[in-house]
């Protein structure tokens, strides 16, 4: 058993974000940064689907989505707290998500496929939202019951939410670190950089991919329904197929497959979104723009660069020093 | 009575079988662009059905400028396709250079991000404008069973348009040279065959396409801004059924997720048709991943 890592980026970014309220105290701007909390985490989860594992999930909104609507709906209908129906959403969505990854293994599909299928697969999603409207109350939203917060009586409902949200964000950054030096992580680097190898030496590639998938829904999943219930409110509308472009925006600015990318990546597009809120439908044209410019000539995302450029800064004061 | 009540159930049925073949008339129009421009570009073009938006807005804004309707939506077709022309050799230019999987897989972000650029220009400049024509008769009644004079003008146009792109891929030299180059991209280049060019043109082909789908539409029901993601899903959706690089395939699974489409309103009711196309379409891809109708171009 290898000792828990935890990485001093992630808890200097907790330090930073824990103490930010303290300056930023509207409203407003404490919804800013629990938005940059909860989108850290749901990038850290594609960073595991969609970069250690290279699976093209189009459907991280549909997998958070079913989460907090099956948590939300099952507390409505039962009269259950919310804490007892997360599991229930969570491990749906883990269901959905193994089984989409285990579908599309077995039958061979391409990475180009996979996103067809995952693409459709949110489509769908979002058209029985729509559809079941005694259950979902359709486009105009559904109201999530009122979630308890740990602390809420102490710092208020406001702040507690977005400590619980922050807290989930870190371990979820903790937890990606973590998975990359696994046996887990290593195979999958393995099956990445020649999968007939991989398989010939004895790892089990669908396998691990599946867990990949598996560990990026739940995560995507207990997210999804802490944002909804953050939300108060959650619709079609908020797990459609452009949170899915504002995560895997996110993802390549920061740069796949790194460890700090997801938090770079949230911090600088949420920013962005939200500086430009003014300008209405033209928002998502800024993100249209952006994922074109980004996916042309920024492949590898700010965090790599910074990494190189900090390498090659080290490497000459190396050669000066010798 | 009885017998009575079979003919009208009858009656009803053949009204929604044609229904279905109107509208999947326009549902192959949507996909051939999509499928021409997979076929050669190897671009899974997701702003396919902005390229529908853009015809209708153009057309709608010069017309209430007061241009002759026909002039308008001509030009606006003419717009689209060279638009789709000029995304070719701008943006895409440094995606062919990428090899196989890469390059499928960096096009499909780049035309998706294409979409979004061009969804919030048309929703942000042209809220609630949309794109209509008003057919002057309203229904028609053929042997005794009424149609909407709409839906059988759009599915004519539809047809024409289909027919007119076969006849370019099949009886002409340039559309030959197109076919070759779908089929085999070194063989045509050893032959002769630009290659490149061909690939402009057919995105072109695929612009001028979506023009005349927005056309079709617009006669049928209404094209607006806001609505390029779900025009898009069809063309997917008709595209990956009848597969992806075939054009023939993609012609009748059109006309057959039509009457589908037809067939399941008719009996479950509106919103349950897509989840059911939807689902075909995951089928599809999980047991014939080349498609229906694969084979052939």
């Amino acid at each position: 058993m290898t000792r828990l890592y935890i990485p001093k980026p992630a808890l200097l970014f907790l330090a930073i974000f824990a103490v930010l309220p303290l300056i930023f105290t509207n409203p407003y701007q404490i919804r800013i940064l629990t938005l940059i909390a909860v989108y850290t985490s749901l990038v850290y989860a594609a960073n595991i689907i969609i970069g250690e594992s290279r699976q093209l999930f189009l459907c991280m909104s549909a997998l958070a989505g079913i989460s907090a609507y099956t948590s939300s709906i099952l507390s409505l209908s039962y009269g259950l707290n919310p804490w007892l129906t997360l599991p229930a959403g969570i491990v749906f969505s883990v269901a959905v998500g193994a089984l989409l990854s285990y579908v599309s293994i077995a039958r061979g599909l391409g990475e180009v496929f996979v996103a067809i299928v995952t693409l459709t697969f949110t489509l769908i999603f979002e058209n029985v939202v729509l559809g079941l409207r005694w259950l979902t109350m359709g486009e105009t939203g559904l109201v999530t019951p009122v979630l308890w917060w740990p602390f809420q009586e102490i710092v208020g409902r406001r702040a507690a939410s977005y400590y619980t949200i922050l807290l989930l964000a870190f371990l979820v950054s903790v937890l990606y670190a973590n998975l990359v030096r696994s046996r887990i992580g290593i195979a999958l680097r393995a099956i990445r950089s020649d999968k007939v190898s991989a398989e010939v030496v004895g790892i089990d590639a669908t396998k691990y991919n599946v867990i990949a998938a598996s560990i990026g829904s739940g995560i995507l999943a207990l997210t999804g329904s802490f944002y909804g219930y953050f939300n108060g409110m959650i619709s079609p509308g908020i797990f459609s197929p452009s949170m899915d472009i504002v995560i895997i925006l996110m993802l390549l600015l920061g740069g796949l497959r790194t460890m700090y990318g997801p938090m770079i990546g949230a911090i600088a597009i949420i920013m962005v979104l939200e500086s430009t809120r003014g300008f209405g439908q033209l928002t998502l044209t800024f993100l249209g723009v952006m994922l074109v410019v980004l996916i042309l000539t920024f492949r590898e995302g700010i965090s790599s660069i910074a990494e190189r450029a900090f390498a090659r800064v080290a490497d000459s004061l190396k050669k000066d020093l010798v | 009575m009885t017998a009575d009540l079979a003919s009208v159930a009858l009656s009803d049925l053949i009204e929604v079988l044609i229904d279905g073949i109107l509208f999947g008339l326009q549902l192959s129009l949507l996909a051939t662009g999509l499928v021409l421009i997979f076929g050669l570009g190897g671009i899974l073009n997701l702003a396919h059905g902005e390229f529908v938006i853009v015809t209708g807005v153009v057309s709608a804004v010069l017309i209430s400028a007061g241009w002759n309707p026909a002039l308008a939506i001509l030009a606006a077709i003419i717009f689209t396709a060279f638009i789709a022309f000029g995304l070719d050799r701008s943006i895409l230019r440094p995606v062919y250079k990428l090899e196989g999987e890469m390059e499928v897989l960096v096009g499909l972000f780049v035309t998706l991000g294409l979409a979004f650029t061009l969804e919030g220009v048309t929703s942000y400049l042209f809220p609630g404008l949309y794109f209509s024509v008003r057919v002057p008769v309203e229904t028609v009644n053929i042997l005794g069973l009424n149609f909407r004079a709409s839906a059988l003008v759009s599915g004519l146009i539809s047809l024409l348009s289909l027919v007119f792109l076969l006849f370019f891929l099949g009886k002409t030299m340039i559309g030959k040279a197109i076919r070759a180059a779908l089929q085999n991209q070194t063989g045509s280049k050893i032959c002769g065959i630009d290659v490149d060019r061909m690939r402009s043109l057919v995105f072109f082909l695929g612009g001028l396409m979506a023009g005349l789908a927005a056309l079709a539409r617009g006669i049928a029901s209404s094209v607006e801004p806001g609505s390029g993601l779900e025009l898009t899903s069809y063309a997917l959706i008709v595209g990956v059924v009848g597969g992806v690089r075939s054009v023939y395939g993609a012609m009748i699974a059109g006309i057959l997720l039509g009457i589908v489409n037809a067939l399941a309103g008719y009996l479950l009711g509106t919103y349950l048709t897509l989840v059911i196309l939807l689902a075909i379409v995951i089928t599809v891809i999980l047991y014939r991943p080349s498609g229906l109708f694969a084979g052939g171009v």
